[in-house]
């Protein structure tokens, strides 16, 4: 490896890490006297435009076709590498964008400089295949993430959800490093590619697995290491929680994807980790549903809804095929595009207006801000899985995946019996689920759309600018392009694995 | 067969005018958007042109299809296809589009709703030129269903008069029928075949081992699931071009403006049904299914040729004109091939558009009246007469304008085969002079008879358009038949014109014009009078006038049916609801139990709140109030981690 490619391939990297100083350096050498306001919005618009030139980067970077593979897996940049950061760093403008609005502290650039810091630990996340560099970029983005919770000083509530989340986080992550260590012991590598001509596979290793899933499972929110999650993004500010709901679970499913398909094949592989993700994924679709349904508050609603979906996508890797595996990254993706929006919808009607999330804040939204209402109402109805957005076809992919592995038998007993039925029920139980699901969603719907105003106090005086809303609109756009037109997403996903 | 991604270009065509009716939709100001929407046809005029142009050159079709999306191993494919048939149609809509817009921008000016009429126009025209692009029986569909929601939403435009908004519901009820047979069709093709483009590389529903394996899978009634499904389409083609028995939406459809009326009669939706027969025909070829398709044509055209004789109401006249002639097109893509057909689709698309659109600026000129009874002196309108006066002897087919040309080769080519459908269609060509000789002699020539002032000219914006449209009427029928459109289309062996042939269709047209001009030369007519045909004909004319009855019977038979049918879902419904009370009722009761002791007492006091009052007391046992939660949270990491560890080394070992 010599520093010239490894440049040429971090380069949209470096390009984010410049933009982040930028922000600090521009917010400190020549905004000083300015108000907090105008300091936050000059810091989001250098991060935009830094997110963009990498952007750029990254497009460049895939029509040249350019594949990286650098230092026996640390990074793996082909073109599904390329796209996982496009689509963290997409997420990461949006997350941006909505942050630009209102800074809950008069650090406007920190807040700003440590949304990148964790979109490059996310980045680094999604293309790494060594464990090592995974647990380095996992903390990367949790240090992060730990302070841009906590960063509402003004509120205990975020102080108490930023503590909160850092012990459990610290405690995951304790788990990740000790089951790397395992790992180690076990195979000798540190590189997952290398796993697929290991055969020997012993207690330690399957220790080390299930440590590193707890580190994970932190990430994704599911049960039992989902505790985290309501307190946080109900606390957080609006567009942090946006930002731990989308970009952090990408790039973690993104990891634990390639993770599980990095496993060598055989089916004691197969009984060594499908037991515990389907009892997380049960516990997880049950937990996060049943949650949401007593919520009155829209963040903590969607807190649960996130656990639940979690649930979900671990049904795509329980199905263990390639098309399983892409249909978990297919969903994740749309579940955060349809999240960053439903999360930026709610920032921009509440939060400047001191409100908290509660589901009456927000009734009779639909005749102040009609726009954002509907692109909403597309947020939730994706996540709802109703078509034909894009949330439909994310669990009609999982579903089918899970079916697809399913052996089929006339026979009952034989139907129901193992793997076969475990599979069954899981898509089962997640069918009655989404039904459940649509309750609460459209619980929050109503208060949107049919509600009447009743809070008049948090009437918007100060216009939304266009930028912002076109940023909603986009993600709205593209919850509904992916519903109509996913083939071409889909294939190249399939092509990955 | 080249399947080629260089024609992606194509998609402009349609995609240009749906851009316009989306900003038109958005524009607040009726005339940019009325702007907006002919600067969108305009523009897809050029690749529309382009497409024309090319298409004269190719040996076969050129197709660009792309997945749509990929449902369990099985791919969905749409496409676009330039062929002949396509080329010439593109270039038909959009330009004889373009010239009904600019007509609909003067005559819809005072209208309020003018932004919203023209985005509807625009989204009409978006259906129509997808319809005729697509490659892929599904996609056609899709567009065809767009066709039909635009031209729902234009004909019931001026909703606030009832007459119109039933006339939009009925289009689209009947229209709607002809749709299922479509879809059946849909359906029985992907099943048998598992394939839905027309042409793909030897893939395709028209071509190579999908063909063969329809023809040779047998239907019902004797006849091949080719046939069947030929039929069921032409099932679908029967409702969207105002075929027998589906014919009564067309007539009411008169209710629409007066450019949707042109739009939609003319050069667009009711086309749509031959055109689909006539993308189609493989499916039909060597199967009794022409035979159907050659009859039902022949009698509709005959019947509407009838009724058109006993209508007073300007527009309907033309309506049924309309209905007379998509007859005769069917009959000759049944015995002519497409050519014979497609030429009289073009030729009657040019001159009953003229004939529309001045059948729109008399009735202006006229104060809105539409009774050719009360209008009389119209010739004042000098500009107007004239190209009106060009549509008619096209529509009578007089020798060497359009109609005639177009005509005379339906004639031939049914000569040779079926001599009942040739004689058929020259009573109706009899029949076609002696109403459009007719409705001339009310409207022209005399006094005027209207309540309102003398008729005026209307604004040259109206009659520009009419003017092209007229020099079209007359003279595309002669350079098409010189540049040699048969060989254009292909698949046709030039018919010999018989003597005979030649003889009958001159005998008829002018024979028409000349028997009517003697029954109605030297008799008074018009106002209150009774028609001097009625006189002839006595009873008979009375059934002309009621259009033989159609919506009558009906009335009596399919209505009478619906209400009956109604009736007994609604007995089923309250017997249904007794149940539904009852299970809702047994619901209540378990929901109640499971309420009071299964969720309160279980799930909210033990498990939820207990759960919640655990943790709490934990906490504050072990740790300081703040930190109480975190620590049985952690608990949780660590109960977790020994469960999946658990399981881990038990599956493991």
């Amino acid at each position: 490896m010599d520093y010239l490619t490894l440049l040429e391939a971090t380069l949209p990297d470096l390009i984010v890490v410049v933009a982040l100083f930028a922000a600090l350096g521009v917010d400190y050498g020549l905004c000083q006297g300015k108000s907090p306001h105008e300091r936050g919005r000059i810091a989001g618009e250098v991060s935009s435009i830094g997110l963009l030139l990498a952007l750029c980067c990254l497009a460049f970077q895939w029509m040249q076709g350019s594949v990286f593979e650098i230092a026996e897996g640390q990074l793996n940049l082909d073109a599904t590498g390329l796209a996982a950061k496009a689509i963290v760093y997409g997420l990461t403008l949006a997350v941006i964008r909505f942050a630009t609005r209102h800074c809950p502290t008069t650090h406007a650039s920190e807040y700003h400089a440590l949304i990148l810091l964790s979109a490059l630990g996310m980045g680094f996340l999604a293309t790494t295949e060594n464990l090592l560099l995974a647990f380095v970029a996992l903390e990367l983005v949790s240090l992060s993430l730990y302070a841009l919770v906590a960063f509402k000083t003004s509120s205990p509530q975020s102080a108490e959800a930023g503590l909160k989340y850092f012990a459990f986080g610290g405690v995951a992550s304790a788990f990740f490093v000790f089951g790397v260590s395992y790992l180690y012991g076990a195979t000798g590598s540190l590189d997952i590619g290398t796993w697929s001509d290991w055969s020997d596979r012993s207690t330690l290793f399957a220790l080390g697995l299930v440590f590193v899933l707890v580190g994970l499972g932190f990430k994704v929110a599911v049960v039992p290491f989902h505790l985290w999650a309501p307190d946080v993004y109900q606390s957080a500010p609006t567009p942090v929680a946006a930002w731990v709901a989308s970009g952090s679970k990408v790039a973690s499913v993104f990891f634990l994807v390639k993770l599980i398909a990095a496993l060598p094949p055989g089916p004691e592989t197969a009984t060594m980790i499908f037991a515990p993700l389907a009892t997380a994924a049960i516990f997880s679709m049950l937990i996060g549903n049943l949650g949401a349904l007593r919520q009155s508050n829209l963040k903590r609603l969607l807190a649960y809804a996130s656990i639940a979906n979690g649930g979900y996508l671990l049904i795509g890797l329980l199905a263990g095929s390639p098309d399983g595996y892409a249909a978990s990254i297919f969903y994740v993706v749309v579940y955060a595009l349809a999240n960053v929006g439903a999360f930026g919808v709610i920032g921009l009607l509440s939060d400047r207006m001191k409100g908290d999330g509660r589901l009456e804040d927000f009734s009779g939204s639909w005749r102040r801000h009609p726009g954002l209402s509907f692109a909403f109402l597309l947020f939730l109805l994706s996540s709802a899985g109703i078509p034909p957005l894009a949330g439909f076809v994310g669990k009609y992919y999982l579903f089918y995946s899970a079916f697809d592995q399913v052996e089929m038998s006339y026979v009952l007993g034989e139907l129901l019996s193992g793997r076969n039925g475990w599979l069954v029920f899981l898509v089962c139980l997640a069918l009655v689920m989404s039904v459940i699901s649509l309750y609460y969603y459209v619980l929050a719907l109503k208060a949107f759309l049919v509600s009447e105003d009743e809070s008049p106090h948090l009437d918007d005086d100060e216009g939304i600018s266009p930028g912002i809303k076109l940023c909603v609109f986009a993600l709205a756009l593209l919850v509904l392009i992916l519903g109509v037109y996913p083939g071409p997403f889909m294939a190249f996903l399939q092509a990955a694995f | 067969m080249e399947g080629s991604d260089s024609l992606s270009w194509l998609v402009w065509i349609p995609l240009l005018p749906l851009i316009a009716c989306v900003f038109a939709l958005l524009c607040r100001s009726g005339v940019a958007a009325s702007l907006i929407c002919i600067a969108g046809m305009a523009a897809a005029m050029v690749p529309a042109l382009r497409a024309f142009n090319l298409s004269g050159e190719l040996d076969a079709p050129m197709t660009f299809n792309f997945t749509w999306m990929t449902i369990a191993g099985k791919s969905i494919d749409f496409g676009f296809i330039l062929d002949p048939l396509s080329g010439s149609m593109v270039a038909m809509v959009t330009f004889v589009g373009f010239l009904i817009f600019l007509y609909a921008a003067k005559y819809m000016e005072d209208d309020l709703r003018r932004g919203r009429f023209f985005a509807y126009l625009s989204l009409f025209a978006t259906g129509m030129l997808g319809l005729v692009l697509s490659n892929s029986l599904l996609l056609l569909f899709m567009f065809w269903e767009i066709v039909g929601v635009a031209s729902y939403l234009l004909i019931s435009f001026w909703f606030h008069k009832p007459s119109a908004a039933a006339a939009g519901k009925k289009a689209f009820i009947t229209t709607r029928i002809g749709d299922l047979g479509f879809l059946i069709a849909i359906l029985w093709a992907f099943q048998s075949t598992g394939a839905l483009l027309f042409y793909s590389n030897g893939e395709g529903l028209l071509e190579g081992a999908a063909l063969e394996t329809l023809q040779a899978e047998s239907g019902f009634w004797g006849l091949t699931a080719a046939g069947v499904i030929a039929l069921l389409l032409f099932v679908g083609a029967i409702g969207k071009s105002g075929q027998l028995p589906l014919h009564v939406w067309l007539p009411d459809a008169m209710e629409g403006p007066t450019p949707v009326s042109a739009l939609i009669h003319a050069a667009t939706m009711v086309a749509a049904g031959v055109f689909l027969v006539a993308r189609t025909l493989p499916l039909f070829d060597g199967s009794p299914a022409l035979d159907v398709v050659a009859w039902v044509g022949a009698a509709t055209a005959l019947f509407a040729a009838f009724a058109a004789l006993g209508q007073y109401d300007l527009k309907r006249i033309l309506a049924f004109s309309t209905v007379s002639q998509l007859g005769l097109m069917m009959v000759g893509i049944a015995v002519g091939g497409v050519a014979v057909g497609m030429f009289h689709l073009h030729s009657h698309a040019f001159f009953k558009a003229l004939l529309f659109l001045g059948a729109g600026s008399i009735i202006h000129g006229c104060g809105d009246e539409q009774d050719i009874r009360k209008m009389g002196g119209v010739a004042r309108m000098k500009l107007t007469t004239l190209v009106y006066l060009c549509g008619a002897v096209s529509l009578c087919a007089v020798p060497y304008t359009s109609g005639f040309f177009s005509k005379d080769e339906i004639l031939a080519a049914a000569y040779h085969d079926r001599p009942g459908i040739f004689w058929t269609c020259a009573v109706v060509s009899l029949l076609t002079a002696m109403y459009v000789t007719r409705q001339c002699l009310y409207v022209f020539p005399g006094k005027h008879r209207g309540s309102g002032g003398e008729p005026h000219e209307s604004p040259v914006q109206m009659t520009a358009p009419l003017f092209v449209l007229a020099a079209f009427a007359l003279a595309f029928g002669y350079f098409a038949v010189d540049r040699g459109v048969f060989e254009y289309f292909g698949g046709y062996h030039a018919a010999e014109h018989p003597l005979i042939v030649v003889e009958v269709a001159w005998a008829v047209s002018l024979g028409g014009i000349a028997l009517c001009c003697l029954i109605y030369a030297g008799k008074p007519y018009g106002g209150e009078i009774a028609d001097p045909l009625s006189g002839i004909l006595g009873k008979a004319y009375r059934v002309m006038e009621n259009k033989f009855y159609f919506d009558e019977i009906y009335a009596a038979t399919v209505c009478l049916l619906w209400q009956i049918t109604a009736l007994v879902v609604a007995i089923l419904d309250a017997i249904l609801a007794m149940f539904r009370e009852l299970i809702v009722f047994a619901a209540q009761a378990i929901s109640y139990i499971f309420h009071h002791f299964g969720d309160r007492a279980l799930i909210d006091n033990w498990v939820f709140d207990g759960t919640c009052d655990s943790l709490k007391e934990s906490g504050e046992l072990a740790t300081s109030p703040q930190g109480g939660f975190l620590s049985s949270y952690l608990r949780w990491v660590a109960l977790g981690a020994v469960i999946f560890g658990a399981f881990a080394i038990g599956g493991c070992s």
